[in-house]
């Protein structure tokens, strides 16, 4: 085995607080050999960007490298002064952040971006290096490299901005590169492209990869090896096929088991949360969650080995590729290998039958939004056009059912969801709850029978007010004042809360504690259809499991009917009766749960459904790639909307707009692959 | 990223308001500051219940009067006159005493009042956004148009010299920066998601208003209200310097360092302790304004991500 | 709605744009990955900014013209004394249409305001116009030469103070900021005449030299004033420089700069300093405002014949017609600088007009 590129030992992050000195990492070691792509998996608290950081030596100014050894080829960047480690970084080492638009500098153009990079490490001129930068532009796939050379970080999409940190990051042909979470904030039909083209960019350039991200399945599809991190130490760590699929610790396994996949299989959910860094139990960091843990699991932080003559310590060799799988658990010879894939059989969903009564209905809805930001602004020609987004939708919610809306950003989903609780005036079409048009329903009686829960935890509840209040103002309006407290009392255990959380205040509770708080709020009012916007997306992956349970068993004991929406189809998979496909403002595809994953009809639920990554290093999947990015709303292209991304287009998808129309049992598509169905021309299409 | 540790990283079950006072505590200038203003204000209220209510009884007693002409005019500070006496024969001590009643008063009033009117102005312009939020932020913008001096010059010019007429005159002026802050405020709350919660939950708009929205606008009112006492009080200062404010007899700062001036190399203790009076107030009205805008800055409760 | 998007279409609340900025980073993934913001072009937008000043500049003349009108006080009266007669009251009355419905004598005053009448003045026998033109130099001399004496001051020293923070530099210039915005301007003026020009004569106290006819005794002669009116207007620009320079030294793309091995120097002065730069610019325009203001106070001290002291007497004369006049010139001028200042930072931040 050749020597590693990347080794770090030991590696021990502190960081000062006003609480005190906070250890973020403890004790990582890992190495990088060259031409591999290793990943570092965690949830949030993990510590997987400060190990990232401390490597590059970027961190905040109140933390230090307390501990430790970092050795990229023969410099320890421990012991480097700031001169040296400029040298060092771009050229031997380099970093692509995780948020495109702020990691670029706003008021810089992109093309400057690069060529002071280059300048900087190289003896170049500046019209040189120009050429350069629009060289390494196209290497990331940009298409127009001189005109978006010219251009400034907000004038490109998410996509194209992380494509130009990964130029910026290759331009000097370092040897090892920190992926830190790349294409989390990016859609996924994006994120495919974007790791495809770091995997190639690896294998042309021979560079070593860190990727570092929470998503398992990205981890899978993408390292030869891993190492998982949980509350700042890593706890398993081997070549990717031994740790996914035989795991030997228990976090890595529960994790596993824990995440919704596309593939048959119901989620195991793992209890508890992460600890917070300051709060790390003493002992082993994972024993309070861990079903397997005993009393000598409290004692002390298990270290991380591999089998060797040593007595006390305990892992699973595994000597092929000379990297040995090894475990921080002291348990794992009684544990053995552990199982990653739950056993459970998802449940079988029965479609509601066609006669369920609707609940909540929606005929041609669309919602436009005026890009004037004032009066005199819309009176001055040259502005841009309104965004559609909602063009022309027909929804319904039965009775009982849970309606999955899954689509990418500039979908209009969101919007969809607003509409139909009145959240949100819409422009034209008609919605219907219990078969009366909104108009003719008493705004009270509808606010009392759909409610919302929504996506960011960190803002869906006023921070002056204890959770007390803010439920037992949304208690207050059905109840009489004796039994609210009772009320609040009941409703907290429902969404499985200490009844004393109502005295604290929502900044004292952990993200999925907030969101438990919001679904509560939202059944204050006794409900009768929920509608849930991306509810998990904020959340830590193990969270996300416990959120889904808690709003599926409410959902059975209350008997609601809910429209669940979200970007992930995982999630939709476990959740979902029937799935809508949104895109541009449409609704491009339809049907039952089991039918549509199966068998998808559009080209473009066939792309979103293969770019979710699998869990399972073992699958090699084919995945569908998407040329190009989601087209600006304001001007959408001719005929179909999806045209300019659709491997299958025909003459016809340039002329025509196709209709939303049924194509089977239980299932409607808008496409002309399909369907003949057109959309009647409703003024410039 | 995503938010499952808890966001106060030593877990206490403060609430914000308790974490921002410690905060404010721990900043010893901020304290100095409060020390300050709440001394002026004290000696503020005192003179003016002296002054209304007891004819000058205490002051006269403990001290001497400010406004009897009875000692040897343009002495210097010795043991009996600590910050001497003025060409008319006053104390200056006294008269500087005295002047922290007008100037308190001012500066108290005049921007309580109008951060009460301005500031739910400015809630509901950016709320309810439209063309609510246009008439209203025009008319702001139009009084915003003016510098501040001259609009209150203008405005005393037109009304009249009296304590009452500055007051009204500042009021006036501080309205619309009230205005604004609040409504960019509420532009930034009316995005958070509890605000959508609660029209969801069907709240009436006051209620949402007055109970979701103003609530969290609070931080930077504070602040500003703290800053513009401070300005308040140079304004009124600048004011009765140039004779337009509160006129004699009544003793004020800004009158006392513009009838030193003439006196200036001859004696000029009677224009330089009056101004140590206004620098020191209003330091500390800027003391406790920075302190607050640095213990309520949403920045330092964010949570420590790693 | 991208949440990162700084708001700028409320230039005064950049105060606040600190904590917006904080607040507005949330992770939205929705967000982030919309495609390119609008194209507003930078003519439209400045057309569009120039439009929205008129109803402004519109606005501020119906205040002047109704502070003036509500004056208490009869101005013929005023005028021509105590003694006078029945009939000449009158008279003047119907001559300066005093006696017609408050909106047409709006209207009237409006339309000679535009042809550039501002009527004239009732104690001395000039007109409002040829007043003003003769006093308005000097202050916008004083006004610039303060500006520029607080700028070279403030802006090195707000940088500096940010980038050494928490060291005695740093303390310094935060300490001697907040000295400066407490410091009433006119007692500042007075010590500096009493210690500059009387006690140890180096400068003299104030009294105006026009720069075209003798610039070296104009700077002289200017240098107290400048000092007396920059101290405030330089402190309320350090700290601002300061703030905005914190801000951005924290931002993701300076540890991103640092990431690519670009040395410190280069970071920040490429990276951070204009873009620090830009909000100050702003609050250099609204605090114009304040150096208006202060030239009111600051000329009396030192005897400065410029608007200020223009204002005051009028005020004090109860010169109607020209403390019309001058407060509507003064606020006109302040609302222009803003929209220029406006239209500048359009053009040099790559964010508002693309």
């Amino acid at each position: 085995m050749a020597n590693p590129v990347l080794s770090v030992e030991g590696l021990t992050t502190e960081f000062a607080t006003e609480d005190g000195s906070i250890q973020a990492i403890e004790n990582v070691t890992f190495d990088l050999y060259p031409g591999e792509t290793l990943g570092i998996v965690g949830e949030s608290g993990s510590g997987k960007s400060v190990t990232a950081r401390s490597i590059m030596h970027l961190l905040d100014a109140n933390g230090r490298v307390a501990n430790g050894s970092v050795r990229l080829h023969e410099h320890e960047l421990t012991h480097l002064d700031g001169r040296e480690l400029s040298g060092i970084r771009g050229t031997e080492i380099a970093m692509v952040f995780q948020d495109p638009m702020s990691s670029l500098t706003p008021v810089l153009t992109v093309g400057t971006q690069i060529v002071e990079t280059l300048r900087e490490h190289r003896d170049i001129s500046k019209a040189a290096a120009k050429e350069r930068a629009i060289e390494l532009l196209a290497d990331v796939q940009i298409p127009n490299p001189d005109t978006v050379i010219e251009s400034y970080p907000h004038q490109l999409s998410g996509g194209q901005r992380q494509r130009v940190l990964i130029a910026i990051a290759i331009s000097c042909d370092p040897d090892v590169l920190i992926a830190d979470e790349p294409t989390t904030a990016l859609d996924v039909t994006i994120e495919t492209q974007i790791l495809d083209l770091l995997d190639e960019l690896a294998r042309s350039r021979e560079m070593s990869v860190i990727q570092i991200t929470h998503d398992l399945g990205v981890i899978a599809e993408t390292t030869d090896r891993v190492a998982v991190m949980y509350a700042g130490r890593i706890v398993e760590q081997g070549s990717i096929e031994d740790v996914f699929v035989t795991p030997h610790h228990p976090y890595t396994a529960g994790l596993l088991r824990s995440i919704p996949r596309i593939a048959d299989i119901e989620p195991e959910i793992l209890a508890g949360n992460v600890p917070a860094p300051a709060t790390r139990p003493q002992g082993c960091n994972f024993a309070p969650r861990c079903p397997h843990s005993t009393d000598d699991c409290l004692v002390d932080d298990p270290a991380l080995e591999p089998v060797t003559e040593e007595e006390d310590v305990c892992g699973e060799e595994h000597s092929t590729d000379g990297s040995r799988q090894r475990a921080a658990c002291i348990r794992t010879d009684d544990i053995g290998i552990l199982d990653p894939v739950p056993d459970a059989e998802r449940a079988d969903r029965p479609p509601q039958s066609a006669d369920s009564a609707s609940v909540l209905d929606g005929t041609d809805i669309r919602k436009e939004f005026t890009s004037a930001t004032s009066f005199l602004d819309s009176l001055l020609p040259g502005g841009d056009p309104p965004t559609k987004a909602v063009d022309g939708v027909d929804v319904e919610i039965r009775e009982g059912e849970t309606i999955g809306l899954v689509g990418e950003s500039g979908s209009g989903k969101t919007t969809l969801g607003r509409l139909l609780v009145s959240l949100t005036e819409r422009t034209d079409g008609t919605i219907r709850f219990e078969g009366s048009p909104l108009t003719e329903v008493p705004e009270g009686e509808l606010r009392s029978r759909v409610q919302f829960v929504f996506q960011d935890p960190n803002s869906s509840l006023n921070p002056r007010q204890t959770i007390g209040r803010i439920l037992g103002f949304a208690v207050g309006k059905h109840t009489p004042k004796a039994d609210r407290n009772q009320r609040i009392d009941e409703l907290l255990g429902e969404v499985g809360l200490d009844p004393d959380t109502q005295y604290q205040y929502p900044h004292e509770l952990s993200g999925g504690q907030k969101q438990r708080v919001g679904i509560a709020r939202a059944l204050a009012v006794d409900p009768d259809v929920i509608i849930a916007d991306e509810p998990t997306s904020a959340l830590d992956v193990s969270v996300q499991g416990q959120i889904l349970e808690l709003l599926e068993e409410i959902k059975r004991e209350r008997g609601l009917s809910m429209l669940f929406i979200s970007h992930d189809l995982s999630v939709i998979r476990n959740i979902a009766d029937r799935v809508a496909v949104m895109y541009l403002g449409r609704i491009v595809e339809m049907g039952t749960t089991a039918s549509l994953f199966e068998n998808a009809q559009h080209p473009y639920t066939e792309a979103l459904i293969s770019a979710v990554p699998d869990p399972d290093p073992r699958v090699d999947a084919e995945r569908i790639v998407l040329e190009g990015e989601v087209p600006d709303p304001k001007h959408p292209p001719d005929g179909c909307n999806f045209v300019t991304r659709c491997p299958e287009a025909m003459a016809e998808c340039r002329e025509h707009d196709p209709e939303l129309a049924e194509n089977g049992e239980n299932r409607a598509v808008a496409c002309f692959l399909h369907t003949n169905a057109k959309r009647s021309s409703d003024g410039g299409d | 990223m995503s938010t499952e540790t808890p966001s106060q990283v030593s877990g206490s079950g403060k609430s914000q308001s308790h974490r921002a006072w410690r905060d404010f505590k721990a900043h010893r200038l901020a304290l100095a500051g409060f020390i300050i203003v709440a001394f002026v204000t004290l000696v503020g209220v005192l003179t003016l219940v002296d002054d209304t209510l007891l004819d000058s009884a205490i002051i006269t007693t403990l001290y001497y009067s400010p406004t009897e002409p009875i000692f040897i005019p343009l002495e210097g500070p010795s043991a009996a006159h600590p910050f001497g006496t003025d060409s008319l024969g006053r104390d200056v001590l006294a008269r500087t005493i005295y002047g922290a009643k007008v100037s308190i008063q001012v500066a108290l009033t005049a921007v309580l009042v109008a951060a009460a009117l301005g500031s739910p102005l400015g809630v509901i312009a950016g709320y309810a956004g439209g063309r609510i939020e246009t008439v209203l932020m025009r008319i702001v913008d139009v009084l915003l148009g003016f510098p501040a001096l001259v609009l209150a010059i203008g405005l005393v010019a037109a009304l009249g010299f009296s304590l009452t007429n500055v007051i009204i005159a500042l009021g006036i002026v501080y309205v619309p920066q009230f205005a604004r802050i609040a409504r960019s405020a509420a532009l930034s709350v009316s995005s958070e998601e509890y605000v959508d919660a609660a029209k969801a939950l069907g709240y009436s708009k006051r209620h949402i208003v007055f109970r979701e929205v103003l609530p969290n606008c609070l931080s930077p009112l504070l602040v500003q209200a703290s800053l513009l006492m401070a300005f308040a009080i140079i304004a009124e200062a600048s004011l009765s310097f140039l004779g337009l404010g509160v006129q004699p007899p009544t003793p004020t700062w800004g009158q006392m360092v513009s009838s030193g001036s003439g006196y200036l190399t001859t004696a000029p203790w009677i224009s330089v302790f009056p101004g140590i009076a206004i620098f020191l107030t209003v330091l500390g009205f800027n003391l406790v304004g920075d302190g607050l805008r640095d213990a309520l800055d949403p920045r330092e409760s964010a949570e420590r991500r790693f | 709605m991208d949440h990162r998007t700084p708001i700028f279409i409320d230039r005064a609340s950049l105060f606040l744009s600190n904590n917006e900025l904080a607040r507005g980073t949330r992770w939205q993934r929705t967000a982030t990955d919309l495609p390119r913001p609008s194209r507003m072009n930078q003519l439209r937008y400045a057309t569009l900014r120039v439009l929205q000043t008129i109803p402004v500049l519109f606005g501020v003349s119906i205040v002047v013209f109704v502070i003036i009108h509500s004056a208490p006080g009869d101005p013929i009266v005023n005028m021509l004394g105590i003694e006078a007669t029945e009939e000449n009251v009158a008279r003047l009355r119907q001559q300066y249409g005093l006696n017609q419905p408050l909106y047409i004598q709006y209207g009237y005053w409006i339309g000679d305001v535009l042809q550039g009448n501002l009527g004239r003045s009732l104690t001395q026998n000039r007109t409002v116009l040829s007043l003003i033109a003769s006093r308005l130099p000097a202050t916008l001399f004083l006004a610039v030469a303060s500006m520029v004496v607080a700028m070279v001051i403030a802006i090195p020293a707000g940088i500096v103070s940010a980038v050494r923070k928490g060291t005695a530099g740093d303390y310094t210039v935060t300490v001697g900021a907040l000295t400066g915005i407490s410091i009433p301007n006119f007692w500042l003026g007075l010590i500096l005449i009493l210690l500059f020009a009387r006690t140890w004569g180096i400068l003299p106290p104030g009294n105006y030299v026009s720069p075209l006819a003798n610039p070296v005794a104009a700077l002289e002669h200017v240098l107290l004033p400048a000092i007396t009116v920059g101290t405030a207007f330089a402190a309320l620009i350090a700290r601002q420089t300061r703030s905005s320079m914190l801000d951005n030294l924290n931002q993701d793309y300076i540890r991103m700069a640092k990431s690519k091995g670009l040395p410190n120097r280069t970071i920040f002065v490429r990276h951070a300093l204009k873009q620090s730069l830009l909000p100050v610019i702003t609050v250099v325009g609204l605090q114009f405002g304040y150096l208006l203001s202060a030239t009111v106070v600051v000329e009396q001290v030192f005897a400065w014949p410029g608007m200020g002291r223009l204002i005051w007497l009028a005020v004090r004369q109860q010169d109607y017609p020209t403390v019309q006049g001058t407060v509507l010139v003064v606020a006109a001028l302040f609302v222009l600088v803003n929209l220029l200042v406006d239209l500048t930072y359009s053009y040099l931040d790559p964010r508002v007009n693309a």
